[in-house]
C-alpha cells in the first residue's frame, strides 16, 4: 500500500480540534455549593496528568479525522491477486462472431481504442493496430495469456515490428485487402503567361513522367483540377482562385523569388546548392525553384535524374500499409507491465459514512451527560 | 420538590412510622407512666369542657355543683393531658439548601422538613403535644405547641414557607427557644450540625434539662466525594471559595470529614445528646429508627 498524494496527511493536524474540545471540557469553573468546604483542603496544583474525557467518542472522532486524511492523501493498494485470465482480441475488419464459435465463456474483445467486448458490434477504428497491440499488452496484468487475430495480409502497421512483454498466440486470417491501391502519375497545369523556355522544361518534365504532352494553359479564374500540380510563374501574384485552391490542399509552382517566409529547402542538386524549396500554405503548398527554369540559371535540369527527383518531392511515393501478418508476429522484451495499484477510496467513503454515523449516534446519545 | 406541595409522607414509610415511639427517657422516669395509658387524676388535670349526661357515663364524673345551679347533669370531661412536648428543630441556614447532583430537586431542608413531618405524624399517633422551631439566617420561625390535626396543619404550613438562607444567627436572637422549650420536653435537631452555633444551643439545651436528640443530614455527596473533575467548591454560608480537583483532594477530604464526624460524636455523647446520622439518598424513616430505636429504648 502507498499513498499517491501523502501531503495529504497533513490533514492529520486537524486531530488538535477534537484533543483540545475534550480536553477543555475538564475544568468546570460553575461554582458547587459544598458545605463541608471547611475539611477540603486546596492543593495549589491541580495533578498534572493529562485526561480526555468521554474517551470512546473521541477515538472515533480521531479516527474518522484520520481516515478523512487518508482520504485526502489517496492510498492504493500494490499486488494482490491480479486479474489474468485469458483475453482474446480480434481487429476490426474480421469476423468476430465466426471466429468465436461456441466459446461463450472467453473474454473477448475487439483490437480498437478502448478495446470493446465483441458483443457490442464491430467499431469502426483507423489507429495503427500495431499501436493498440502495445497498449494493449502494457494493460494487461502480467502474465494473463493473449490470443490475437489479425487480418492477413495485415494492415496498420507502423516504424517497428511490435515488441510486446508476452508470448502472444498469433492467429493470421486470410481477408483480402478492401482495395489495390494504383500509383497515380502528377499531372502539371500551367496557368497565366509562361516563357516559352520555362514551357519547353516542362513539357519535358511532363513527358519524362507520363509521357504524355503538357495540357493548355488556364487562366487566372481558373484553378487547376484536384490531383494535378499547378504551376504559376507569371510575375504577377497568385490569383485568388488559384489561392484558394492553394489552401484546400492543392500544390503549386511559383516564380522564383516569391515573398513570404518560411521557405524550407527540400531538393539539391549533387553539389549540395538547394534547387526547390516549399512553403505550407493552408492544408497546401507552395514550391518555388531557385532560379529561374532554364539550364543555364539551373545547372540541375541538365542532370537525367532530375525529373525523378523532382517528382519525388512532388508526389512521393506512398509507403507500403500492408505486410504479411505471418511476419509481423510480435517480438519479446518489452518492459513488463506495471501492477495497476487498486484504488481503496470507495473503501475509504464508506468507512467514513460509518464512522461518521456512529460519531453522531454516540454524540447524540440521551445516555451521554449535559455536554454534547 | 416544590416549595408550595404539601408535604407527602411515602407510604411504606408511613407503615414504618407506626413501629416508632418518640419516648423521652427522662420524662419517663420522672412521671412513672408509660405511653399516656392513663388520664392524670392529679392537680394537673386541665379543663376541657362540660357535655351532657349520657347513659353509661360514671357517676363520679358528674359536676354535682353544677347539677345544683342547673338542675341538670353534666359531666365534666378534662384533656387528656400528655406529659411530654415534642419540638423539632430545623436548622434552615444557607447551607441546608445544599442538594446532590444526583437528584438535584432534593434539598436537605427538603428533607429536614420531610422528617420533620414523620415526627409531627408520630406526635399525634401519641397525642402528644408538638411544636415546630426553623433557625435561618433571618431568625427564628416557630409554631408553637399544640396538638390536635390543625396543629399538624399549622406546621406543614410553616414547614412549607421554609427557606434556606443566610448563617446560623447569634445566641442572643435565639431567646424564643429558650422561652418555648420547657424543661423536660423533648427536642429533636434536624441539621448538618456543621454550625458551631448549633452544637453549642443544643448543648445548652441538654444541660437545662431538655430531652435533645441530634439527628444530622448529610449529603451523599458529602459522605462519598464522589467528584471526579476539577470544581469551583463554595461554601453557601461564607461566601469561601476552592479551586480543586476531585480525585486528589477526596482521601484527604473524607480523612478530615470523619474525624471532625467523630469529634462531634464525642462531644454530643458527653453532652447527654443522642445522636445519629441519616443521608439524603436514604429512605426518610432509617435514620428515625436509628435514633428513636436507640434513644427511646422502645
Amino acid at each position: 500500500m502507498s499513498l499517491l498524494f501523502p501531503l495529504g496527511l497533513l490533514a492529520l493536524a486537524a486531530w488538535l480540534v477534537p484533543l483540545l474540545i475534550h480536553l477543555a471540557r475538564r475544568h468546570q469553573y460553575a461554582p458547587l455549593d459544598f458545605a463541608a468546604l471547611r475539611w477540603l483542603q486546596a492543593r495549589i496544583r491541580p495533578r498534572q496528568k493529562i485526561r480526555f474525557d468521554a474517551w470512546p467518542l473521541l477515538l472515533v472522532r480521531l479516527l474518522l479525522l484520520a481516515a478523512l486524511a487518508l482520504l485526502l492523501a489517496r492510498p492504493v493498494l500494490h499486488g494482490g491477486g491480479a486479474d489474468t485470465h485469458a483475453v482474446t482480441v480480434v481487429a476490426p475488419g474480421l469476423d468476430g462472431a465466426a471466429l468465436r464459435g461456441q466459446d461463450a465463456k472467453g473474454d473477448w474483445r475487439w483490437l480498437a481504442p478502448g478495446f470493446p467486448a465483441l458483443a457490442d458490434g464491430a467499431p469502426a477504428s483507423h489507429q495503427p493496430l500495431a499501436s493498440l497491440l502495445r497498449e494493449l499488452d502494457q494493460t494487461l496484468p502480467a502474465g494473463a495469456p493473449l490470443t490475437v487475430y489479425v487480418p492477413d495480409p495485415m494492415p496498420g502497421l507502423d516504424g517497428e515490428r511490435p515488441r510486446l512483454s508476452r508470448a502472444v498466440n498469433w492467429r493470421p486470417i486470410f481477408m483480402a485487402p478492401a482495395s489495390a491501391r494504383t500509383a497515380t502519375l502528377p499531372v502539371l497545369q500551367v496557368g497565366g503567361d509562361i516563357a516559352e523556355g520555362e514551357q519547353r522544361v516542362l513539357a519535358a518534365l511532363q513527358r519524362a513522367w507520363s509521357n504524355q504532352a503538357l495540357s493548355p494553359a488556364r487562366g487566372a479564374d481558373t484553378a487547376p483540377d484536384a490531383g494535378q500540380t499547378g504551376v504559376w510563374l507569371a510575375a504577377t501574384p497568385l490569383p485568388a482562385a488559384w489561392q484558394t485552391w492553394v489552401q484546400q490542399g492543392g500544390s503549386v509552382l511559383v516564380a522564383p523569388g516569391a515573398a513570404g517566409a518560411g521557405w524550407m529547402p527540400v531538393l539539391r542538386d549533387a553539389e549540395g546548392a538547394v534547387v526547390l524549396e516549399q512553403r505550407q500554405e493552408g492544408s497546401g503548398r507552395l514550391l518555388r525553384f531557385s532560379a529561374a527554369l532554364s539550364p543555364t540559371a539551373l545547372p540541375a535540369l541538365r542532370d537525367s535524374g532530375f525529373p525523378r527527383q523532382l517528382l519525388a518531392v512532388i508526389a512521393a511515393p506512398a509507403a507500403p500499409t500492408l505486410a504479411p501478418a505471418a511476419t509481423q508476429a510480435p517480438l519479446r522484451g518489452a518492459a513488463a507491465p506495471l501492477p495497476a495499484p487498486r484504488e481503496l477510496s470507495p473503501w475509504l467513503l464508506a468507512l467514513i459514512v460509518l464512522l461518521f454515523a456512529l460519531e453522531r449516534a454516540m454524540a447524540t446519545s440521551p445516555r451521554r451527560g449535559a455536554g454534547a | 420538590m416544590s416549595r408550595n406541595a404539601p408535604i407527602a409522607i411515602p407510604a411504606d414509610v408511613r407503615s414504618r412510622l407506626k413501629a416508632l415511639r418518640l419516648l423521652p427517657r427522662r420524662a419517663r422516669g420522672a412521671h412513672g407512666i408509660g405511653q399516656h395509658a392513663s388520664r392524670s387524676r392529679g392537680a394537673g388535670l386541665e379543663f376541657a369542657q362540660y357535655r351532657a349526661y349520657e347513659p353509661g357515663d360514671e357517676l363520679r364524673q358528674i359536676d354535682w355543683k353544677l347539677y345544683a345551679r342547673s338542675d341538670r347533669f353534666f359531666v365534666r370531661e378534662s384533656e387528656r393531658e400528655s406529659p411530654i412536648t415534642a419540638w423539632v428543630l430545623i436548622d434552615a441556614t444557607a447551607s441546608a439548601g445544599q442538594r446532590d447532583r444526583a437528584r438535584p430537586d432534593w434539598s436537605r431542608l427538603d428533607h429536614a422538613c420531610a422528617i420533620a413531618a414523620c415526627l409531627v405524624e408520630l406526635a399525634l399517633q401519641q397525642a402528644d403535644r408538638f411544636g415546630v422551631i426553623a433557625i435561618s439566617g433571618e431568625g427564628v420561625q416557630l409554631v408553637p405547641a399544640g396538638h390536635g390535626p390543625r396543629q399538624r396543619d399549622r406546621v406543614h404550613l410553616l414547614l412549607r414557607q421554609l427557606q434556606a438562607s443566610g448563617t446560623w444567627p447569634p445566641a442572643t436572637s435565639l431567646a424564643p427557644v429558650w422561652e418555648r422549650v420547657q424543661a423536660g420536653d423533648l427536642l429533636v435537631a434536624l441539621g448538618d450540625g456543621f454550625d458551631e452555633g448549633g452544637i453549642v444551643l443544643l448543648e445548652r439545651l441538654a444541660a437545662a434539662r431538655r430531652e435533645v436528640l441530634h439527628l444530622q443530614l448529610l449529603t451523599a455527596e458529602e459522605r462519598d466525594f464522589p467528584f471526579t473533575d476539577g470544581h469551583r467548591f463554595r461554601d453557601p454560608e461564607t461566601g469561601d471559595e476552592l479551586l480543586g480537583d476531585g480525585r486528589a483532594i477526596r482521601a484527604e477530604y473524607l480523612a478530615r470529614f470523619d474525624t471532625a464526624q467523630r469529634a462531634l460524636q464525642a462531644r454530643l455523647q458527653s453532652s447527654g445528646i443522642v445522636h445519629a446520622t441519616g443521608y439524603l439518598d436514604q429512605p426518610l424513616d432509617q435514620p428515625l429508627r436509628a435514633l428513636l430505636g436507640a434513644g427511646g429504648g422502645a
